[in-house]
């Protein structure tokens, strides 16, 4: 095999980050944002008590195929255990300073309805932290940070209006993130661990 | 100052072999790592990693351990205490072997 220091740096990315590299966990996260974004929308092609219900479900489907996707990675692809240590840093940052902020930007956006859509920048600079955070190298999370700038500037221009209904599109936007990206990680999960040589 | 290939000579062949080389490596930025998440990782075939294993399980770098997860035989690697900071001392070297290489002139 070829050894060079851009294959170095991508062993060692994929390996101590393998978890967040494992796409497919994150895509039924993304339908139920996407669902939640609909909910109580003129979008939504379900009504009524049937939409919370349905909600639900999906709920429970994602909660049920979790670990089946994880028993599927570590079939297909092989298993690491992390090393704890190396990520006190990053666990440190999302908990104490990261989370609260993303969250604290929707809250202010809901309640507030500034004339800026807070929630915006803020989660930009988050999704830049889970992509530096995880080892880089996927630019799909590039775009998809911009993407959060771009829904700030929908606000601002006057194409979407501030409380519920910027929410919608936040929750939808966000959502097609998880699953596009989800859908992305994989792929290039793929490309790194090549199919098994049996010779 | 001594030319930078000269040195490359004096590196330690059972760390610098590619395969192993890869294997040190992904397995120096975790605590432990499955057989086949390796076999994927390098791409080599069954044979040749269990190979490269054995040498450097025999050179003390690497421990092997064999078990099951619900009934499937698993084969788990990860480093000793040698085999970690030999990876460390290695990559080490290699950045000054590295740094000393873009300085370096050859004598006129």
């Amino acid at each position: 095999m070829r050894m060079n220091y851009y294959e170095v740096e991508r062993i060692r990315r994929v390996t101590s980050n393998y978890f967040f590299w494992q796409g497919l966990r994150w895509i039924p996260f993304g339908l139920v944002i996407m669902a939640l974004g609909l909910r109580r929308t003129n979008w939504s092609p379900i009504g009524g008590a049937w939409e919370d219900l349905f909600l639900l479900g999906l709920i429970g489907l994602v909660t049920a195929m979790s670990p089946l996707i994880g028993v599927y990675y570590r079939r297909s692809f092989g298993d690491v255990r992390d090393d704890p240590d190396a990520h006190q840093r990053r666990d440190m940052m999302k908990w104490v300073l990261v989370y609260p902020l993303m969250i604290l930007s929707l809250v202010i956006d809901m309640k507030f309805k500034p004339a800026l859509f807070v929630t915006g920048p803020v989660w930009c600079g988050g999704i830049l932290a889970y992509w530096v955070s995880t080892g880089r190298g996927r630019p799909h999370y590039l775009i998809a940070s911009m993407s959060m700038l771009g829904l700030s500037a929908l606000q601002w221009f006057g194409f979407v209006e501030p409380g519920k209904g910027m929410f919608s599109v936040f929750a939808l936007v966000l959502g097609a993130i998880y699953v596009i990206g989800g859908l992305l990680d994989h792929r290039e999960l793929c490309r790194i661990l090549r199919p098994l040589n049996r010779s | 100052m001594k030319p930078p290939f000269k040195s490359l000579a004096e590196l330690d062949r059972m760390i610098h072999d590619p395969s192993r080389l890869a294997i040190l490596t992904a397995l120096s930025s975790c605590r432990s790592a499955d057989f086949l998440y390796l076999q994927r990782l390098t791409g080599l075939s069954k044979g040749n990693l269990s190979s490269h294993l054995a040498k450097l399980e025999d050179a003390g770098l690497v421990s092997i351990e064999k078990g099951y997860v619900a009934k499937t035989p698993m084969t788990t690697l990860s480093l000793t205490k040698e085999g970690r900071s030999g990876i460390e001392r290695h990559w080490k070297r290699l950045d000054q072997l590295r740094a000393s290489a873009l300085q370096w002139q050859p004598e006129s």
